[in-house]
């Protein structure tokens, strides 16, 4: 299957997140709020394993995943074990230690959008991969039809913008109407099925 | 109808849970109560996505155990009417509170379905008196109903159906608008107002109102994402 789409399956692109080397800790709880702004930073305002955009919740706001629970705890509390993760995935991975690192080129590899939007396993990686990221995108969640729409709102988004700053937003009119009403309208979806917690 | 809303607030509960047919998809009946049977008949002849399980045995519930979402009413109780199962059960919606074993269903059984959570929501009543005195005394429910309450209360949730059918249409044929070059505003301000009509339908996998009308505004997203695909 071809990534249709031909973007990075959580829309990062050009550059994937990174992050920064940051003295904050979690067990501090005067650090979390500085974590949470510096991981929407890092992650581009994206979760870390989905590339759900942040702006989109309509209650519960973005979290820190801890990447790797299970390791001791000075190794844990850093911020190198820290993903910017949205309530979807990191209720749904739970204590899941995904072997990929949402940052690396090796988990932006697993995945690709199929033609509706959907997450799906890339079946151009090596077999043994693939088994591995057929278990991750069920541990994490990301198989949930919910993560089409704000792919797709995103999309919507971006051809809105490209519109605009070509300068053809006239010419194009009709088009620009109709992304914008799409998006709208998947926004209102989206915003009532994360706050009825539908997903 | 509105009146009745007035006395009982869990009517509002018990109506949005009885209107959702896309997730309430199994009754499930194991005695002779003739009209639990009767509403079970109408529920089953006016839903067409309902389904309909009457007179299983317990051990039954493992074959419907995996689908998703699956809502489950067991009515075992036959002195009183099923209204009044119904709103007794209904107190028992925001949590599981199944804590005696009945004569026939053992505490572990239970426990183990509560633990793996295959249901949304489960629905218990038992043949244990002292268990429907305590359900009793908790909700408050003192009332009996009669039949004529029951055909109301039936007539006002198809009549509820009937509308978000009417309103899936709606959007079905504005959606298409959209289409149009130069559509109103008021299309885009329609759409979403619907959306919030459609009330109590999820966009979950197990299906609703939502998801029946969501794939035409999903194709049409599709058309104009591939007119761009260039440029993203």
């Amino acid at each position: 299957m071809s990534n249709k789409y031909k973007i990075e399956f959580r829309g990062y692109s050009p550059s994937l997140p990174s992050r920064r080397n940051l003295d904050l800790k979690y067990s501090k709880s005067c650090d979390r709020d500085k974590i949470i702004k510096a991981l929407d930073m890092d992650f581009f305002h994206k979760c870390g394993y989905c590339g759900w955009g942040s702006t989109a919740y309509s209650q519960e706001s973005f979290q820190i995943d801890h990447f790797n629970p299970t390791i001791k705890n000075k190794e844990q509390d850093s911020y190198q074990n820290y993903v910017y993760a949205c309530p979807i995935c990191n209720k749904t991975k739970k204590r899941y230690v995904c072997e990929f690192d949402p940052i690396s080129k090796e988990y932006s590899s697993l995945f690709i959008r199929n033609d509706y939007g959907l997450i799906q396993t890339n079946k151009n990686i090596n077999p043994a991969i693939q088994k591995k990221a057929d278990v991750i995108l069920v541990k994490i969640g990301l198989c949930k039809d919910i993560h089409a729409f704000d792919y797709f709102m995103m999309l919507l988004n971006r051809i809105d913008e490209n519109i605009r700053r070509s300068g053809r937003s006239k010419e194009l009119a009709d088009d620009k109407d109709l992304c914008e009403s799409i998006a709208s309208i998947l926004s209102k979806l989206i915003k009532r099925a994360t706050y009825y917690k539908r997903f | 109808m509105e009146e009745r809303t007035e006395s009982f607030p869990q009517w509002i509960r018990i109506k949005n849970v009885l209107i959702r047919g896309g997730n309430m998809k199994i009754f499930y009946i194991d005695d002779n109560e003739a009209m639990a049977h009767t509403l079970i008949d109408e529920f089953n002849n006016k839903a067409r996505e309902m389904k309909f399980v009457g007179d299983a045995e317990f051990i039954d519930i493992n074959t419907y155990k995996d689908s998703s979402m699956l809502e489950f009413l067991e009515i075992l109780y036959q002195m009183l009417s099923v209204k009044d199962n119904i709103v007794i059960l209904d107190h028992n919606l925001e949590g599981f509170r199944f804590s005696k074993s009945g004569p026939i269903f053992g505490a572990n059984i239970w426990k183990e379905i509560k633990i793996n959570k295959p249901f949304s929501q489960i629905y218990i009543l038992t043949s244990d008196e002292e268990q429907i005195e305590r359900y009793r005394s908790e909700s408050g429910v003192e009332t009996i109903y009669d039949r004529d309450h029951l055909d109301n209360m039936i007539e006002h949730i198809f009549r509820i159906r009937q509308a978000n059918d009417l309103k899936v249409d709606e959007w079905k044929n504005l959606v298409k608008s959209l289409k149009n070059p130069g559509f109103p505003s008021l299309t885009v301000a329609r759409l979403e107002s619907l959306i919030d009509e459609m009330e109590g339908n999820s966009l979950s996998e197990n299906g609703g109102i939502v998801d029946e009308t969501i794939h035409e505004l999903i194709e049409l997203a599709k058309k104009l994402i591939d007119k761009y695909e260039g440029d993203l």
